[in-house]
């Protein structure tokens, strides 16, 4: 196998832990991890052999994503979440050093779902992937202040979601959300 | 990392992904000691680190599906012979489900759209009759993965005289690959002056933006005319931008989801052409 496709193919792991987490749905997620595969393969000509395939990847898929999802918060499709109606069964979750209350988590993944896509972006690329913030800036092809701004943003709109809930949040766990309707 | 790099919270954000050094971050923790409104917003930040991690890192654990290793990359087993673009795995499906997000998103564009407008009463006419419909059929069309275009490159030739024939005008279809964008084609659509042209232009990692052409109102394309020169008009919506101007019997949106910059360029590529 040339050194192109070992590190496409080792790069898939990754890649679907990116998608999955921004489009939350496993199916749709595999889509634009294929999507991104293919272009890359179609592309190969044009990767620089002293790139990092990778972070190329990311970009393209961050691309895709962002043609193909721009229009999320109001497509009904991109908003049942897995991971909420996966969170009893979630092995990780039992285990002690992630112990996050389930409450918690359920409402970080609503309140991530619902960053606008460049900052949910940024900030799943850092917190995520483990990505410098060096290495985000040349993926998304913006400058490092703009990814300083996006990433202070999100998390801001996190804190300010968070906070809402979990001062609501009684001993039942289901603290009603009042759906806004467009 | 120099610490000139990052100041006030900046530093506190660095601290908490791990940008710092060792002497940066001993800096940080002694801060926080005596801030406690700091400390809590950093043990948030760390919380939802935390947080993001035990929500989505599993996902990398998992098997990766063989249908993507296979579709994707079916040369994998070989280990020579060049890649065969014709044996990329068909991918229906996908397209049906992109197709369904496609119009989904271009649907609630479109209300989003009249949502806008009813709350911005002051759009002007221009805005209206050429800006509105370039950036909804740029949400509509970009997003495709089957059919972006109705009239691929391979045919530009054809494209441009039928669009020209269409448009009542001589059509010429930019070349914006010294931008880094090759021509995927164009498409005809209907609009409240007749007969519009879209064309889509790809680059290499995937990047979509769009051109759209139509026939201006009477009253703008003369009072333009008379002047004698063209001013470039900026609209933003969303993460989308657009770079429109009328010059002759045309109204021309350049549409891309990109930095002003990188825009403004291209627009000003397009319009040397033409």
């Amino acid at each position: 196998m040339d050194e192109f496709l070992n590190q496409l193919t080792q790069s898939i792991p990754a890649l679907r832990r990116y998608a999955y987490a921004l489009v939350r749905d496993s199916s749709i997620a595999d889509d634009l991890v294929q999507d991104c595969l293919e272009r890359g393969l179609n592309k190969r000509a044009q990767w620089q052999g002293d790139g990092n395939l990778k972070s190329w990847l990311y970009r393209i898929l961050s691309n895709i994503h962002l043609n193909h999802y721009r229009s999320n918060k109001r497509n009904p499709l991109a908003q049942s979440s897995e991971i909420t109606e996966n969170l009893t069964m979630s092995p990780q979750l039992q285990n002690p050093a992630n112990q996050l209350d389930r409450i918690y988590l359920t409402d970080l993944d609503k309140a991530i779902a619902e960053l606008p896509e460049e900052q949910k972006q940024v900030l799943l690329l850092i917190t995520l992937e483990g990505l410098s913030y060096r290495e985000v800036a040349e993926i998304k092809q913006i400058p490092s202040g703009t990814v300083m701004s996006r990433l202070s943003r999100a998390r801001e709109t996190l804190r300010k979601n968070m906070a809402s809930s979990t001062t609501a949040s009684g001993p039942s766990g289901s603290t009603p959300h009042i759906r806004r309707i467009k | 990392m120099s610490k000139e790099r990052f100041e006030g919270s900046e530093l506190l954000h660095a601290y908490v992904d791990g940008e710092l050094n060792a002497s940066e971050e001993a800096r940080v923790e002694q801060w926080l000691d005596t801030h406690p409104e700091d400390a809590k917003r950093v043990r948030e930040w760390q919380k939802q680190n935390q947080g993001v991690q035990s929500l989505y890192a599993g996902k990398a654990d998992q098997e990766v599906p063989s249908h993507l290793i296979s579709g994707s990359h079916p040369q994998i087993p070989a280990t020579t012979g060049p890649l065969n673009k014709s044996s990329m795995l068909p991918r229906i499906a996908a397209a049906i489900l992109f197709l369904a997000i496609g119009s989904l998103g271009g649907w609630f564009g479109h209300d989003y759209l009249n949502l806008k407008h009813n709350n911005i009463p002051l759009r002007t006419v221009d805005y209206n009759a050429l800006t509105s419909p370039a950036m909804e059929a740029h949400w509509v069309y970009t997003p495709e993965v089957k059919h972006p275009v109705e009239v691929t490159s391979d045919e530009q030739t054809h494209l441009a005289k039928w669009l020209s024939y269409r448009l009542e005008a001589p059509l010429t279809i930019p070349d914006l690959s010294n931008n880094g964008y090759q021509l995927m084609g164009g498409r005809l659509l209907p609009s409240r002056t007749g007969p519009a042209a879209q064309f889509m232009y790809e680059s290499t990692e995937g990047r979509r933006v769009t051109v759209y052409l139509s026939r201006s109102d009477t009253s703008i394309s003369t009072s333009s005319a008379r002047e004698g020169e063209v001013a470039f008009q900026f609209q933003k919506d969303g993460s989308t931008r657009a770079f429109y101007w009328y010059e002759g019997p045309l109204g021309y949106a350049v549409i891309g989801d990109m930095e002003h910059n990188e825009l403004s360029q291209i627009a000003d590529n397009i319009y040397q052409q033409l």
